[in-house]
């Protein structure tokens, strides 16, 4: 896998795989709590908490596209221990279902596809 | 308070929120509108909050208010006391921006807000010459006379998980129930233990059916209303901020855990929650969290932004609850000039590129 991207990581965690999901829209969110959203990495642009709240306890690894670890997404992720990286800049966005890796062991938060 | 004196807290004011808002930066949700919701909301508060705060200090004074904060079971807490003068001074800074400030008025209507707020965060903080957390290097302690009873009753879990994950679904179901703030849910600590250990708590406020409307479906089976989760966290730095959040070093602090307990304070009382209640508690989050879901994505935009204004407007409301005095929480209901303007505003609201940068003095505006 290649590094695509990195962020400021919530928490330190180490690497975890899951398959890409870009959720823009409550019925992205709503398809997932009707089914599963387990093994998935949630990509959002905004950082409020609401958004991905029913399924945060089974998904991956959040990765979101601004804010900051003091921002309501990332305080949820912490709460959760859901590996989180905040304000990502991707050089490529990955597929939805691509195979991606959130690696928060260091600093920054790294995203590889 | 003169003239001096407002500007003083105007300044103080605007340094604090300037770091607070830098340190969390975006708060907008794809379910949500909170920018919108927000500058509605803080409209109403320039123009109402004075003359609401007056009929509240007919009854209660300040000082009492403040000190009703020591009691677990009220929501006079770090977010309330910060946002009532941050809400009205944003509502200002909105209408500064229209030219919708009368300079006559203004110094009365902030001056209102200011001492109410000084007198009620002096006494919250215990008269030690602090008024926030911001003052005191990430410390809010309202509730020490509690520490004894609540270390005594803390005890190592051995299901950690367990008890993560309710932490964890309350969090998620209170941002959710009170429209992506964080007043329903508020940290304070550290309170100092034996052996350098700290002992953080957290309040969970109003996880049942309330003044919400939307809480009278989803909150009817929650079995407890009002928690208080108490951690007693060992090699872990913990500040807290004016919007009651708690920041760690490290950041997780689920490994440093090393005992915990909830207990139900809705009677006004620490009653322990046992791992029944505990199980039970953490099913019936889950559950009314995707009902509540359900029903906000359901809702038109135009229902999401007056409900969002009507969480942050009624952040004054613990106060008229303890003066037991009866006020309007209708909103909206002094925006309506601008509602059009306001409600139109979609994602964050990203000032001209004209406009000026806001830096730590010029956050709030001196006085006109």
């Amino acid at each position: 896998m290649q590094e695509i991207g990195s962020g400021t990581r919530v928490f330190e965690a180490a690497p975890v795989r899951g398959t890409w999901r870009r959720l823009s829209s409550p019925d992205d969110v709503l398809v997932l709590m009707d089914t599963t959203a387990e093994g998935v990495v949630a990509c959002v642009a905004d950082a409020g908490a609401t958004f991905l709240a029913p399924i945060f306890d089974e998904l991956t690894a959040v990765v979101c596209l601004s804010g900051t670890p003091q921002s309501h997404i990332g305080i949820v992720s912490r709460e959760y221990q859901v590996p989180c990286v905040m304000a990502a800049a991707l050089t490529i966005e990955p597929e939805d279902d691509d195979e991606v890796e959130v690696d928060c062991s260091d600093t920054p938060g790294i995203i590889r596809a | 308070m003169n003239r001096d004196e407002i500007n003083r807290w105007i300044r103080y004011h605007s340094e604090i929120s300037y770091a607070l808002t830098m340190e969390r930066t975006a708060l907008e949700s794809a379910l949500i509108p909170v920018s919108a919701y927000i500058l509605i909301a803080c409209v109403e508060c320039y123009r109402r909050y004075p003359e609401m705060i007056g009929e509240i200090t007919g009854a209660v004074t300040p000082e009492e208010l403040g000190r009703a904060g020591h009691d677990v079971t009220t929501q006079v807490d770090p977010v309330h006391v910060w946002a009532v003068p941050n809400f009205v001074l944003l509502g200002r800074k909105i209408l500064m921006a229209a030219s919708l400030v009368d300079p006559d008025d203004d110094a009365l209507r902030i001056g209102t807000v200011l001492d109410f707020w000084a007198r009620t965060s002096g006494a919250y903080r215990f008269d030690d010459g602090t008024h926030q957390a911001a003052d005191a290097a990430g410390t809010a302690t309202p509730y020490r006379a509690y520490v004894d009873d609540v270390a005594a009753a803390c005890e190592p879990i051995a299901a950690k998980s367990g008890v993560s994950r309710l932490n964890a679904l309350l969090t998620s179901y209170l941002f959710l129930l009170w429209f992506d703030t964080r007043s329903g849910y508020q940290d304070t600590g550290p309170y100092a233990l034996a052996d350098g250990r700290v002992l953080l708590l957290r309040r969970y406020n109003g996880l049942g059916v309330s003044h919400f409307p939307w809480s009278a479906d989803v909150g009817a089976t929650m079995p407890f209303t009002e928690v208080l989760g108490a951690f007693v966290l060992r090699d872990v730095e913990l500040r807290v901020t004016d919007f009651g959040t708690s920041v760690t070093k490290p950041e997780d602090y689920w490994a440093h855990v090393e005992s915990c307990t909830f207990f139900d304070v809705a009677a006004g009382a620490l009653t322990p929650i046992g791992a029944a209640g505990r199980d039970a508690l953490g099913i019936a989050a889950k559950s009314a969290q995707k009902q509540l879901y359900r029903m906000i994505a359901g809702m038109e935009r135009s229902a999401k932004i007056d409900s969002g204004a009507y969480v942050y407007f009624t952040f004054l409301r613990p106060f008229a609850e303890i003066a037991r005095v009866a006020l309007d929480w209708t909103v909206p209901s002094a925006s309506l000039d601008l509602y059009p303007f306001l409600s139109l505003i979609d994602g964050a609201a990203t000032p001209p590129p004209d406009a000026p940068v806001d830096t730590p003095e010029t956050y709030y505006a001196p006085l006109l």
